[in-house]
């Protein structure tokens, strides 16, 4: 329920907010009612960052009564982290403990997990959940086992991300930050990931192997329908080829082969090297 | 040119402790405790990267300055920024002392040239200067965020305005706080504060003192240029005491800091980021703190608002009466706001020796306890068992006619808790005129020695006790018992990594404490050194000992404390320059009336309570009707009616602390004094007149019948009480001075001296918030 | 000196005033640092309720049945002329009476 408020909050926005922003000037020359018709339809505006809320619920399956423990390779991971940081200085490894114990629990953090965590690096939980709210990469609700963020930023945007999360969430029958019945996948939205020169482009954050198997790979110059084929692949638990979709590219390199840069650079014409 | 060096504010050790500047020295930060203290701890974000700033600049500006204190004092600052906090704070109240000059800078703000210590921030140099900075984040007595921007300031070459609160100022900066670009810049960060700040003013509690209104008559717009839908946030549940209202919330995180260095409750949090960050606690789950309130006042908006007094009063229509708390006998200095005849609610004022500026919840808040169960005119029981209203002269008469019938061994007088030392000057006088010496105030235990004051005060000082650095509590619940004191006790910890040790019930302080134990055999064991904690005292530079009054309850008190003061002589806790023996006292009244002497007289009955046949209780209420003769004639004295009222032959009604102008004593030993803020009820009189008229109908006329005349007398009984407003330091009497104590320490627990934090008294049993606070905080 | 162990039959209260510093109260101090321990333990029910106050003229009151009470300054006397007083002070207590019945 909390999640269709918050995704339908967001689809307002990337819809009616961003056209409606940009004729505020004509939003103060016309009448009161139409002033008011446009605030009523610019929706919620509190950005949700996360797949939660602010606040934590109890529910059968997230409370701090369900156990949460690091296992017994994942304690020596734990011992890694904190040897990085002094010893007074423990709870600087929170994040990436909170990394590992997401990886470990499936795609989400508990409530268990956080206290653990707060357990381990000595403070207070509150100190913990401060930075998990703070990390939109830290779910604090159940995600798929293949977790897909769409980026949402402006070239990605241009280049056609929504039909691309239009297109997941057709074939995969969900909203925004829903997992699917049988729990595979769920879809995201995110930030720029600099990766703009690809655009549009997803990733596939894939819990399905634990922490040693965990990947977290870019699928770029994509297509809907191609989107829909990489999710298929996911499914029959094939690993389809990351990095870019686009078969005439080269990483980053344009379609069709080099087109600038072809021989070795020459020195640039005004400064004389030798004399730096 | 050498600085040339003014007197500034400046912190300054306490005369008394006489520890020159000590309060300045600092070893480097250990690292396992830092670690546990509060802020650089903290993973709150504003907070953390704020301090680790600012700490950092510290770090650079006080490079190869090793030796002197200021550079030590400087990398105390790595614990967040506390130390700064008390240099603004005594910059608040104006402490002076002379600094040498090569401590001192010189900065130029808006043209006048200010000399300041070394350290202090930009904003603190413009106090100096006179210059007032709109602020929403700072506060003096917390660390700094940094996150508010509002005291935004103009510093030549610097190309953009400066955070002054978290900027230090360096020699020779220029600051300019009147400039066009400080004001543009001040008014685009109140134009983004207001984006989201709901414009409900005129049904805010805060409105009126709230410091967003009234800086935006200053630095806002009278109109927005945001169409947007302003956010909303889900409210908070803290409790009975505070009410959150989270929408009008700026993201101070002033109650933030608060929770977690002051009341030493790390349940608030900053949660989410950007446009939906919010204060919170994540999870359900109430603050339980005996400050939280304060809350409510260091909130600069009406974000947090006082749940009692919501929607009852507007701050200008209310009359404030400086006066003096009696929940506990700390003495805390309080503002009592007044409609009429109401008290329309409790502030604190500043008294840094005292109460810095917080109060606790039972101060703040068990005011509504005044208007329930009063009594208001004189009764006395008919024969059918009723207590029938009669006239002030049959219900005195009847009292002198029982007085004068009892044998005066057989009579006996209890103070209560709350009494002023005028009323108990009275009631002394006028029993030992009637030949009666069985007095005691509640809480002092029957027949407690009274002798020397150095042996029931603080003498440390309130303040003094964070200089502590080794503290023993002995049967002593001190969160509970005097939270203030125990604030003190924290700030010790936080800042000097005090080691506290606990010899007493199981108890949560707040901070890192070691239980030793729960019985005597431990106490005794560090009076004979052989337990750890004897020689972590000994080490310490100012070992202190904090002892309940609880143990007064204990049939083994004089061994107890004599066991304490084998430990005290042992670790050289009292000495020339320094008194570390404290005893905590929990009642406002048992200061004074250790000091007047309201204990048995020589020859006095003590302990055999079935012979008492004339019982006058001065709003006693501690005795229930068991421990009260059948056939004794019991007077009840006091403004509420309570416990003891119904057991009472004659009730005779007093006023309450916020009626009446009454001399208390606090547990250190200072003498202050209450103010009437509101008429008395009915036909309810002056404590000390009621007794000053009976005593005329018993033949036994006082000899003064005017206020100045029972201060007066004071004069003659126990001349500090006498110095309003002072403190009269006790001087310890060496040990051969003192008489042997032959009694055997027993094995029993030290039991719990309050049971319920929240109702303690008379007022606040009648109080429906203090219950409420019960029922959500209590323990059980 | 018997009379000290009579001080509680004739005496109800003894109040000793001082200043904490000043040079009128030394002696005063000196009687009380010397002659405490002794007067405590001969009377342990007798309040001995020493007072300290900056500024205060020393003196000894004493307090005795119903009510009655007396004082002696004691600045300008050494300590063995306050041991004295304090003789004196038992010696001259009134006879006791209830002023009610009186």
């Amino acid at each position: 329920m909390l999640r269709q408020v918050a995704s339908r909050g967001l689809a307002v926005l990337r819809g009616a907010a961003a056209s409606q922003r940009t004729c505020a000037a004509r939003v103060f020359s016309s009448s009161s009612s139409d002033l008011h018709e446009q605030i009523r339809r610019l929706g919620p505006l509190s950005r949700e960052y996360s797949t939660a809320l602010n606040l934590h619920r109890n529910t059968t399956d997230n409370n701090p009564e369900v156990p949460f423990e690091f296992t017994q390779a994942n304690l020596e991971r734990v011992k890694e982290v904190l040897s990085h940081y002094p010893k007074n200085y423990k709870q600087s490894g929170i994040i990436p403990l909170l990394d590992l114990a997401q990886q470990q629990n499936g795609g989400w953090l508990s409530i268990s997990s956080m206290n653990k965590i707060a357990e381990i690096v000595g403070v207070a939980p509150i100190r913990v959940y401060e930075v998990a709210t703070f990390y939109s990469m830290f779910n604090r609700q159940k995600v798929g086992t293949y977790h897909l963020l769409v980026c949402g930023t402006t070239p990605c945007m241009l280049r056609g991300s929504r039909d691309i999360e239009a297109a997941l969430l057709k074939h995969l029958g969900v909203d925004r930050n829903e997992v699917t019945a049988d729990g595979k996948f769920s879809v995201g939205e995110m930030e720029c990931m600099g990766c703009c020169v690809n655009a549009p482009m997803i990733v596939v954050a894939d819990y399905s192997n634990g922490v040693e198997g965990f990947t977290y790979n870019y699928f770029e110059d994509l297509t809907p329908e191609r989107v829909v084929e990489i999710v298929e692949a996911y499914r029959k638990g094939e690993k389809p080829k990351h990095g870019t979709q686009n078969p005439e590219r080269l990483n980053c390199g344009p379609a069709g082969g080099l087109t600038t840069l072809l021989g070795e650079p020459k020195p640039p014409p005004c400064r004389d090297l030798s004399a730096c | 040119m050498a600085p040339r060096c003014r007197r500034y504010p400046l912190p300054l050790p306490r005369s008394s402790t006489g520890s020159g500047s000590r309060r300045f020295s600092f070893s480097p930060v250990d690292s396992s405790s830092a670690a546990e203290s509060g802020v650089a701890g903290s993973t709150s974000r504003a907070l953390h990267s704020g301090v680790a700033w600012y700490a950092g600049i510290r770090g650079k500006f006080y490079e190869g300055k090793q030796s002197s204190d200021f550079y030590k004092w400087g990398s105390g600052l790595s614990l967040g920024g506390v130390r700064h906090a008390r240099v603004a704070s005594m910059a608040a109240v104006g402490a002076k002392f002379e600094a040498k000059p090569e401590d001192c800078i010189e900065v130029s703000v808006d043209g006048k040239d200010v000399t300041i210590a070394k350290g202090m921030t930009v904003l603190q140099a413009c106090e100096v200067a006179g210059v007032d900075i709109p602020r929403f984040c700072y506060h003096p007595r917390l660390s700094i965020a940094g996150n508010c921007r509002m005291c935004l300031v103009e510093v030549e070459k610097t190309p953009k305005p400066v955070a002054s609160c978290a900027m230090p100022a360096l020699p020779g900066m220029k600051i300019k706080t009147t400039t066009p670009l400080v004001k543009k810049a001040r008014e685009g960060v109140m134009e983004f504060l207001l984006i989201n700040h709901p414009l409900d003013c005129p049904i805010c509690d805060q409105g009126g003192e709230c410091d967003l209104q009234d800086q935006s008559m200053v630095y806002g717009s009278d109109r927005g240029r945001f169409i947007e839908a302003k956010r909303s946030v889900v409210d908070k549940n803290l409790g009975p005491l505070v009410k959150t209202v989270m929408t009008r919330c700026i993201q101070c995180t002033r109650c933030v800091r608060f929770a977690s260095e002051i009341a030493g409750v790390q349940d608030l949090g900053v949660l989410g980021r950007g446009g939906a960050e919010e204060i919170g606690t994540y999870v359900e789950r109430l603050m339980v703190s005996e400050l939280s309130g304060n809350v409510i006042d260091i909130c600069p908006v009406g974000a947090l608002t006082a749940k009692p007094s919501a929607f009852t009063a507007r701050s200008w229509e209310l009359k404030s009466t400086e006066s003096i708390d009696v929940s506990d006998a700390i003495g805390a200095n309080i503002r009592i706001d007044s409609r009429g005849p109401e008290v329309m609610r409790i502030l604190p004022r500043l008294n840094e020796e005292v109460n810095e500026e917080w109060i606790s919840d039972k101060a703040r808040f068990a005011y509504d306890g005044l208007k329930r169960q009063r009594l208001n005119e004189p009764l006395i029981r008919s024969a059918d068992g009723q207590l029938e209203p009669v006239s002030w002269a049959r219900a005195l008469k009847t009292v002198a006619e029982a007085a004068l019938k009892v044998n005066p061994d057989q009579m006996a007088a209890i103070a209560g808790k709350l009494s002023d030392a005028e009323a108990m000057m009275a009631l002394k006088d006028l029993m030992n005129r009637l030949g009666c010496e069985r007095l005691w105030v509640e809480g002092n235990g029957e027949d407690t020695v009274a002798d020397l004051r150095s042996n029931y005060l603080v003498n440390s000082t309130i303040a003094g006790l964070e200089n502590t650095d080794a503290c023993l509590l002995v049967g002593t619940e001190l969160r509970i018992e005097a939270p203030l004191l125990n604030h003190r006790l924290r700030k010790a910890v936080r800042n000097l990594r005090a080691k506290v040790g606990v010899v007493g019930p199981e108890t949560e302080l707040h901070f890192k404490a070691e239980h030793l134990g729960n019985n005597a055999e431990v106490l005794a064991s560090i009076a004979e050194g052989k337990h750890p904690f004897a020689q972590t005292l000994s080490k310490a530079k100012f070992p202190s000992i904090v002892v309940g009054s609880g143990v007064l309850q204990r049939s083994d008190k004089e061994a107890v404390l004599a066991a304490v003061q084998t430990i005290s002589q042992n670790a050289n806790v009292i000495r020339d320059d320094w008194n570390g023996y404290n005893f905590v006292l929990l009642n406002a009244a048992q200061a004074a009336g250790l000091d007047l002497g309201f204990v048995p007289g020589s020859r006095a009955t003590v302990g055999d309570k079935s012979s008492i046949k004339f019982l006058y209780l001065l709003g006693a209420d501690d005795l229930t009707p068991e421990d009260i003769p059948v056939d004794a004639f019991v007077v009840y004295q006091g403004h509420h009616g309570d416990r003891s009222a119904y057991r009472a032959d004659v009730i005779l009604p007093g006023v309450a602390y916020s009626e009446k102008e009454g001399t208390f004593e606090n547990t250190e030993g200072r003498t202050q004094q209450t103010s009437p803020a509101v008429p008395t009820v009915g036909d309810a009189r002056d404590d000390w007149k009621i007794i000053r008229a009976l005593s005329e109908l018993a033949g036994v006329k006082l000899p003064y019948d005017t206020l100045n005349g029972v201060r007066a007398r004071m004069l003659a009984v126990a001349p500090n009480l006498f110095r309003v407003d002072e403190l009269e330091p006790a001087t310890p009497l060496p040990k051969e001075s003192l008489p042997e104590v032959k009694a055997k320490l027993e094995s029993s627990p030290f039991k719990r001296a309050i049971e319920n934090f929240y109702m303690t008294d008379p007022i606040s049993r009648a109080s429906k918030t203090m219950a409420q606070s019960t029922a959500a905080f209590s323990r059980s | 000196m018997a009379w000290r162990s009579k001080l509680s039959q004739s005496l109800r209260e003894l109040r000793i005033h001082m200043c904490q510093t000043s040079v009128a109260s030394k002696a005063t101090r000196e009687f009380v640092v010397k002659n405490y321990k002794d007067l405590k333990t001969l009377n342990p029910r007798l309040p001995i309720l020493i007072r300290e106050c900056s500024g205060i003229q020393p003196r000894l009151w004493a307090r005795y049945d119903y009510g009655v009470e007396r004082s002696i300054p004691l600045d300008g006397l050494s300590e063995p002329e306050i041991n004295a007083k304090l003789e004196e002070l038992v010696e001259t207590a009134p006879q006791s009476k209830t002023p009610m019945h009186a």
